[in-house]
């Protein structure tokens, strides 16, 4: 795997990560 | 210093500017204010975040100063009660978000890769957009103080129902956020993958310096706990503008959620703005005592442990709201558990002086005044850890004495301190050594002046937020209140100094600048190169952590 590829895997990983707490987090105190 | 190694190359980033020198403003404005602009250099994006966060450091102090007149004498002086509220949140917002943080950004975006030995940061368009999207999040920010209804006046902490008072600011202060939020993760995943994937092939994590490892782990709480005051904010968006009821218990919601939500993010946001500090005093120190850091690895821990137990403790800032017992047990020796690593971390500042070869250039005073000064804060935080006592001290001003105390002298202490470390190698010559120790010592005397007697005003009962008090309280805030104007004065020595070192006046700095430096940002030349290890350097043993 090129180097660049790497990088942009693992930030889109970490992306991932972050979006998806927000997302979770929002729709989780929806459903209380 | 270096020989190239063949075998490895990083990946160049598509601009154009590698084969020569960056733009200056003898080559016309409009060609300089486009290399700002667009620039992908680590090194730009490190000054333009510097320069950002200084700036919002004054605006900040100012507001600080407007709070500090109007509580010099009982009675309403100056501002009216909302307009200090005002005052309030911004202040707190101003400084969190908009100094502190983009202060360590921008040290990092410098340091990291030189540390590493690595060309740039892994993303560098992803590093522009981040930056510039600060002065726009932070122009609808203070923008809020000209918007029907004023600015956001429910304190930083937004909670609600009082927050749901503001006029036209809630949007713009809740978007301001988002923006905010964008660019500390952007941050932080650029500077995860340039730690983990771009470090110079001789270069195992356990000795990377200490400063590349406490960014590493702020960037993961970043990334963690960002997104959740995200979400925090949305909510109160949606409650105040979509109809939904989360934080309203007329339609089955809890203001107390809120406060849950709002401390998750909260309190892992104080080690973000400690834990890099503690990485530039783990630098410091060693330099000036000129010994290897004392229990390098124990430090790594430590930094972990803390960020771990972050996440852990958050009821501590709520214990009056009400909770079972053994919830505020949990937290409160939760809590109390972080003295243990927090302890490791300046038992080993301490043990690494001892029988050092000292000698007290201004970033070691400040970094030593950090060590004193945050290590009181560290006690009155611990003080606030016991649940029963606690009752007593919660919304006091014992609390703004408290966190002032982890926050200015500790925090602000170690960027300060930061910035004269390495501002020969940014600029390639040594700042004015006088002035400087003029500043540490100006700085030291005054701001305990400032935050100290805010511990007798707490204990007394004095409330904080509030804009008038009973006459008791009168001779301690008069005396803080010289302290703060005293202490922001000095801070235009700081200002004078640095701008005396950009535009090049001063003794010249050699490539190692300080005699006990170790590390690979010291085997460049200084100014540093504009491009620095475009090929990883073979490193010497030496130079590692």
């Amino acid at each position: 795997m090129s180097p660049k590829r790497k990088n942009a895997l693992l930030a889109l990983a970490l992306a991932g990560i972050a979006v998806g707490v927000y997302v979770a987090f929002f729709f989780e105190m929806a459903a209380r | 210093m270096s020989t190239v190694n063949p075998t490895r190359t990083h990946d160049h980033h598509g601009h154009d500017d590698h084969h020569h020198g960056p733009v200056t403003l003898a080559d016309g404005v409009w060609p300089w204010m486009k290399r700002w602009i667009g620039t992908t250099n680590h090194k730009d994006l490190g000054t333009l975040y510097l320069i950002f966060s200084l700036t919002m450091l004054f605006i900040g102090g100012v507001m600080s100063l407007v709070i500090r007149a109007e509580l010099f004498a009982p009675g309403i002086q100056f501002v009216d009660p909302g307009f200090y509220n005002e005052m309030i949140t911004l202040h707190a917002l101003v400084m969190i978000f908009g100094g502190v943080m983009p202060a360590f950004v921008g040290l990092a975006n410098w340091m990291v890769p030189m540390m590493i030995g690595c060309s740039d940061l892994a993303l560098p368009r992803v590093n522009n957009w981040g930056f510039w999207i600060l002065p726009f999040a932070f122009s609808m920010l203070l923008g809020t103080l000209f918007v029907s209804g004023g600015a956001p006046a429910s304190g930083w902490t937004m909670y609600p129902p009082l927050v749901m008072q503001t006029g036209n600011a809630l949007p713009l202060m809740v978007f301001a956020i988002h923006l905010a939020g964008i660019s500390s993760i952007t941050g932080a995943i650029n500077i995860v993958v340039t730690i983990l994937n771009m470090r110079a092939p001789d270069m195992p994590l356990l000795k990377m310096p200490l400063f590349v490892w406490t960014w590493l782990i702020t960037a993961y709480l970043l990334i963690a706990v960002m997104p959740v005051l995200a979400g925090a904010v949305t909510m109160l968006l949606t409650d105040h503008f979509f109809g939904t009821t989360f934080f309203d218990a007329a339609g089955g919601g809890d203001p107390v959620l809120f406060q849950h939500i709002f401390w998750f993010f909260g309190h892992p946001e104080v080690y973000i703005m400690i834990l890099p500090a503690f990485g530039i005093v783990s630098t410091i120190i060693p330099t000036f005592a000129r010994k290897a850091l004392f229990g390098h690895d124990s430090m790594v821990y430590a930094v972990a442990s803390i960020a771990f137990l972050s996440f852990i403790v958050w009821a501590h800032h709520m214990f009056t709201v009400g909770m079972p017992v053994s919830a505020e047990l949990f937290f409160m020796f939760a809590t109390m558990l972080i003295a243990v690593p927090t302890g490791v971390k300046v038992f080993n500042w301490v043990a690494t002086m001892w029988r050092g070869s000292m000698t007290f250039e201004t970033p070691m005073l400040f970094a030593l005044g950090f060590v004193v000064l945050f290590t009181i804060g560290g006690f009155s935080g611990l003080m606030l850890a016991l649940t029963p006592v606690d009752f007593q001290y919660h919304d006091s001003y014992f609390v703004v004495a408290h966190f002032h105390y982890v926050l200015v002298p500790g925090a602000i202490f170690s960027i300060i301190a930061a910035i004269y470390y390495w501002i020969p190698k940014w600029t390639g010559v040594m700042y004015n050594e006088k002035l400087g120790q003029f500043h540490f010592w100006w700085s030291a005397v005054w701001i305990n002046v400032l935050f100290f007697p805010q511990h007798f005003l707490g204990l007394a009962g004095m409330p904080r937020r509030i804009p008038d008090y009973a006459v008791q309280f009168t001779d301690f805030n008069m005396i803080s209140s010289l302290g703060a104007l005293l202490f922001f004065l000095g801070q235009f020595v700081f200002i004078y100094n640095m701008i005396m070192c950009m535009r090049g006046a001063g003794k010249k700095a050699t490539g190692r600048v300080w005699e006990g430096a170790r590390g690979l940002e010291w085997t460049v030349a200084s100014p540093a190169p504009y491009h620095t290890f475009e090929q990883p350097p073979k490193i010497d043993p030496r130079e590692l952590a």
